[in-house]
């Protein structure tokens, strides 16, 4: 195998080292562009920048692509490939000699200038942003895409015969970009990859016996390209779909609440996500012209969410994060960062859980801060307990929020200072708030959510500004928002149910909304009844999705969720629940009732079909059933991945007959001999040919 | 002693698509034996080959190497195989001391002075690029890399094919280095009838996917008889007579080729009533081209030259 693998690598280093120069190049581009001018980070911190991203969504897979292209299409020539396979080693071992010289050489192409990338923004002096290992997380998972499509590559081009045999491997490294791209966890993204890696070897290991055909392979590498081959319908799906329907279809019909900049409660009514009208809550329509459909979202407050619970927990977390792993938001974010370059830009470092000080200029570390305080470059940090939270209080400076006291840092000056609280009591939540009435006025406060009240602290000069008594049962309706009017003498608290309570039981109970003075007296309340739920509006393509899944999909989820539910996990509960949300119910019964009908449908069809085309009744039966597990993708599989018995008109009866038959399934006839016409010349053999 | 045969091919039958390209084969290959395989372009000879190998796969039929099942050869019995490919392909990158390098690492038994002694005889240099290899060269660096392993059974497909007589003559002289070894046989499939007639022992025939002929090289050129009759007038259209490969019918001359003619053929040839009746000694090659070629009469009258 030695041997294989340095021929392999002697023969594709070159095109490895130009692949390892371009994407390098891209990949150096990817990161330092606009590095300078994003102040406000939104598109991403040093590996995890959109730009650099951008780079490794698509340079390794399309590296790993055209390797495994190089590495076996010069080879295919019909007679070099014999002259291949007659080597006397099993084939087996041809193919994974061939697969570790492409890993390596894959490393070198893919591997070797990003981790020159991780280097550059590992090392101090080169970006003033602060590195940590998790910032390398979606990097890693493109590397590993890239992989999937080197042996969907080896794959789809050892295989030929059929189009599907070449087209699916490829879909089915698309339909995992997709998942690499979407999944929230590094782990999901990660196992997904690394399995369709190992499937798409496996079937590649047995595409070498058998290059045309299911036939001649071992059973696992069928099993393994049967499964590659489902993926890649969902590929192929998720590729019409970009195309049918590119961009994300807001098709939101029913309406919501909002507050407009008098201080009172709107309601909006959406038409498959246009908005079509604007009413006071009694029904009526606003007299003011500014409140019209077209110009009511330029007279809205926007609220922030304070608290989603005060009280009992029941396991809700104080500060839910659900941060994906490609965001940088996921590791680190600014803290105390402003649109203007500053001397320092301050990050709050999720692991371990400390802010740390760049210097713009030298861009190297400034300062440190733990929790024993401000700390020079290079100490040893002692990062903030669990239930610390840092909240950005603007410019230079950052509240440190623990489960009982806040205190505020200052981080031009390096000094921290406790923050009394109005009263005694745990911290269910805090958030940022300003009045975007009137621009001009800048007023900003940050909101604490305390057992009994609300604590209203202005940015500025951090002096309490208001607290505000809560006037409603907040053990039920703890999901409390905010805001202020830009004079700063009128607070808005909106009472929302408390995220603990069912989704069902929240969507039967109203919200309430308090103006309030600064003295804490109630203005204005208003009752906001719950609004009717629309039934999700479902696109053509999503309604056929749904009701053409898989049945081992769809009933397998639904029973992970609920075993998964009952033993407490709170994700799985959570999709549980919008399952059979009021809107979604009669979809979910719906698409119960109507997968089993499509699959038995369909496998009644592969049946039939597949003895129709001279398959035995195991075959038959055997696709029939995959039919049933998988629904459409099972009957599309049994069309394109099959090997279907080739016929020729029989000699005898001339109704057609498998080739590969000895017998003619219609009439029992043997296959005739040549016939003799004479001209034959043997010697001491004895012959076939039918005189 | 009765030696088991080294090649089985049994009933083979093989199928591009729904296009029968192989039909019903059978073929016993002896040790010791020379086999030359003998057909048409597209008649099947190299996907018989391939199929013995082990590298595609049977229809229906099977084919068996040293008694193995040839979709199942194990490595050990591929290392007794020697499998020269047409075409002749070698990594263009490679140096040709590379190039044996390579070959060597999978076979656990190889003879570098064979090699050696190949290469040299081919004025082939270690140091010298494959891919600047003329088509001699190459074809003599891929018989010193089959020929190396020493190997039992040696399967050459068209060996010859694209190289000028010169290189032929060569690449013949290193593959009878190989018969000279007891119980080596080779099994090899060409066009050129001259090479066959040298070396080889017994020939196959394929023609049009069936087996046509398989007997001696002797046995094949005695069965295969040319007649030319002579007429005073315009002869007779050609008499549908068993064994009748094709017929040529000039203004005065009727010039037959027959398979298996026996002195019934020609007393009927006699009721024609020519001038005289010429047997003529057919060479290999012609034989051949009769036997493999168009079926039927052809015909050549000056009148229709003058007419037009």
């Amino acid at each position: 195998m030695s041997a294989l693998i340095w021929k392999e690598l002697r023969e594709n280093f070159k095109w490895a080292l130009l692949a390892m120069l371009v994407l390098g190049t891209a990949e150096l581009g990817g990161l330092c562009m606009g590095s300078d001018a994003d102040y406000f980070y939104n598109h991403g911190i040093t590996l995890c920048r959109e730009s650099f991203l951008l780079v490794t969504t698509f340079g390794p897979p399309a590296i790993g692509f055209l390797l495994g292209c190089l590495q076996i299409i010069p080879e295919l020539n019909r007679d070099r490939w014999a002259a291949l396979l007659h080597r006397p080693i099993p084939w087996g071992t041809l193919f994974f000699g061939k697969a570790i010289a492409g890993i390596l050489l894959y490393l070198v192409a893919a591997g070797v200038p990003y981790l020159g990338c991780v280097w550059l923004a590992a090392t101090p002096g080169h970006f003033a942003e602060p590195f940590v290992p998790g910032l390398m997380l979606p990097g890693i998972a493109d590397l590993i895409t890239g992989l999937v499509y080197y042996f969907a590559a080896l794959l789809a081009a050892l295989q030929y015969g059929r189009v599907a045999f070449r087209v699916l491997p490829l879909f089915a490294a698309v339909h995992l970009t997709f998942f690499v791209q979407r999944a929230t966890d590094f782990n999901d993204a990660v196992w997904a990859a690394v399995w369709m890696t190992v499937a798409l070897g496996i079937a590649g290991w047995g595409a070498i016996y058998s290059r045309e055909q299911l036939r001649g392979r071992p059973w696992l590498s069928q099993l393994a390209l049967l499964i590659v081959s489902f993926y890649g319908l969902c590929g192929l799906t998720d590729f019409a779909r970009l195309i049918v329907r590119p961009g994300d279809d807001y098709s939101f019909t029913g309406s919501q609440y909002v507050l407009n900049d008098e201080g009172r409660p709107l309601r909006l009514n959406y038409q498959r996500g246009v908005l079509v009208s604007a009413q006071e809550t009694d029904g009526s329509t606003p007299s003011d012209p500014k409140y019209k459909p077209d110009r009511v979202r330029n007279h809205i407050r926007y609220l922030n969410s304070a608290s989603s619970y005060i009280g009992d927990s029941h396991g809700v977390q104080r500060f839910r994060k659900d941060s994906h792993y490609r965001s940088s938001y996921n590791y680190l974010h600014p803290g105390g960062s402003f649109p203007q370059p500053q001397p320092e830009q301050w990050f709050f470092i999720v692991e371990p859980r400390i802010l740390v000080g760049i210097s713009t200029p030298r861009k190297t570390i400034a300062a440190i801060l733990d929790a024993r305080g401000f700390q020079p470059p290079g100490a040893t940090p002692v990062p903030f307990a669990a239930n610390v939270e840092i909240q950005s209080m603007g410019q230079d400076s950052d509240l440190l929020v623990g489960p009982d006291n806040l205190r505020f840092a200052d981080l031009a000056r390096r000094t921290v200072a406790d923050i009394p609280l109005p009263i005694p009591s745990p911290i269910y939540g805090v958030c940022s708030a300003w009045a975007n009435d009137d621009v001009s006025t800048n007023l900003q406060i940050t909101a604490i959510s305390l057992r009994t009240a609300m604590a209203v602290y202005d940015n500025k000069d951090q002096h309490l500004m208001a607290t505000l008594p809560y006037h409603r049962d907040v053990e039920r309706w703890g999901q409390i928002e905010v805001t202020l009017n830009s004079q700063g003498d009128r607070f808005y608290l909106w009472y929302k149910p408390t995220l603990w309570i069912s989704r069902k039981e929240r969507e039967g109970m109203p919200d309430y909304l308090d103006e309030m003075t600064a003295q804490g007296e109630v203005v204005h309340s208003y009752t906001l009844p719950p609004l009717p739920r629309t039934p999700s509006q479902q696109t053509r393509d999503e309604y056929l999705s749904l009701r053409l899944q898989s049945p081992a999909f769809f009933f397998g989820t639904l029973l992970y969720q609920k075993v998964g539910a009952l033993l407490g996990s709170h994700r799985l509960r959570v999709g549980l629940d919008a399952r059979f949300a009021e809107n979604r119910i009669s979809q979910t019964r719906e698409a119960a009732t109507l997968i089993p009908i499509f699959s038995l449908v369909c496998a009644g069809i592969t049946l039939a079909w597949a003895r129709r085309a001279h398959f035995s009744w195991a075959q038959a039966a055997t696709w029939a059933g995959l039919a049933l597990a998988l629904n459409i993708a099972g009957l599309l599989l049994f069309r394109f991945v099959a090997d279907w018995p080739r016929v020729v008109p029989c000699a005898a009866c001339r109704c057609p007959r498998p080739i590969e038959r000895q017998t003619c399934p219609h009439c029992a006839d043997h296959w005739p001999a040549p016939a003799s016409n004479g001209t034959e010349i043997f010697d001491h053999h004895t012959h076939p040919l039918s005189s | 002693m009765n030696m088991p045969p080294v090649i089985e091919i049994d009933r083979l039958t093989k199928y591009y698509g729904t296009r029968e390209i192989v039909r019903d084969l059978s073929l016993k290959v002896s040790p010791g034996t020379i086999y030359g395989f003998l057909g048409r372009n597209g008649m099947g000879k190299t996907t018989t080959i391939r199929i013995l190998l082990g590298i595609e796969d049977p229809t229906r039929g099977s084919t068996r190497v040293f008694g193995q099942d040839s979709q199942k050869l194990a490595p050990e019995t591929r290392a007794r195989i020697g499998y020269l490919p047409e075409g002749h392909h070698v990594y263009g990158w490679m140096t040709v001391k590379e190039c044996g390098r390579f070959q060597a690492s999978f076979f656990p038994k190889w003879n570098q002075e064979i090699f050696e002694a190949v290469i040299t005889h081919f004025r082939l240099e270690p140091k010298m690029k494959a891919s600047h290899l003329s088509r001699g060269q190459r074809a003599g660096l891929c018989l010193a890399m089959t020929l190396a392993p020493e190997p039992e059974l040696l399967v050459l497909d068209d060996p010859a094919l694209g190289l000028d007589p010169v290189a032929r003559r060569s690449l013949l002289q290193s593959m009878l280095y190989v018969t000279r070894q007891p119980n080596r046989t080779i099994l090899f499939s060409s066009h050129l009838l001259s090479d066959v007639e040298r070396v080889a022992d017994r020939i196959a025939v394929l023609d049009g996917g069936t087996l046509r002929a398989d007997c001696t090289v002797e046995r094949f050129r005695e069965s295969l008889r040319h007649y030319v009759l002579k007429f005073d007038a315009i002869p007779p259209p050609a008499p549908a007579l068993p064994g009748l490969l094709e017929s040529f019918r000039t203004d005065r001359e009727l010039a037959l080729t027959f398979a298996n003619a026996t002195s019934d053929t020609e007393a009927q040839l006699a009721s024609l009533r020519p001038a005289g009746i010429e047997p003529v000694q057919m060479t290999l090659e012609d034989a051949f081209v009769s036997y493999v070629g168009e079926r039927g009469e052809k015909t050549f009258f000056m009148r229709d030259l003058e007419h037009k």
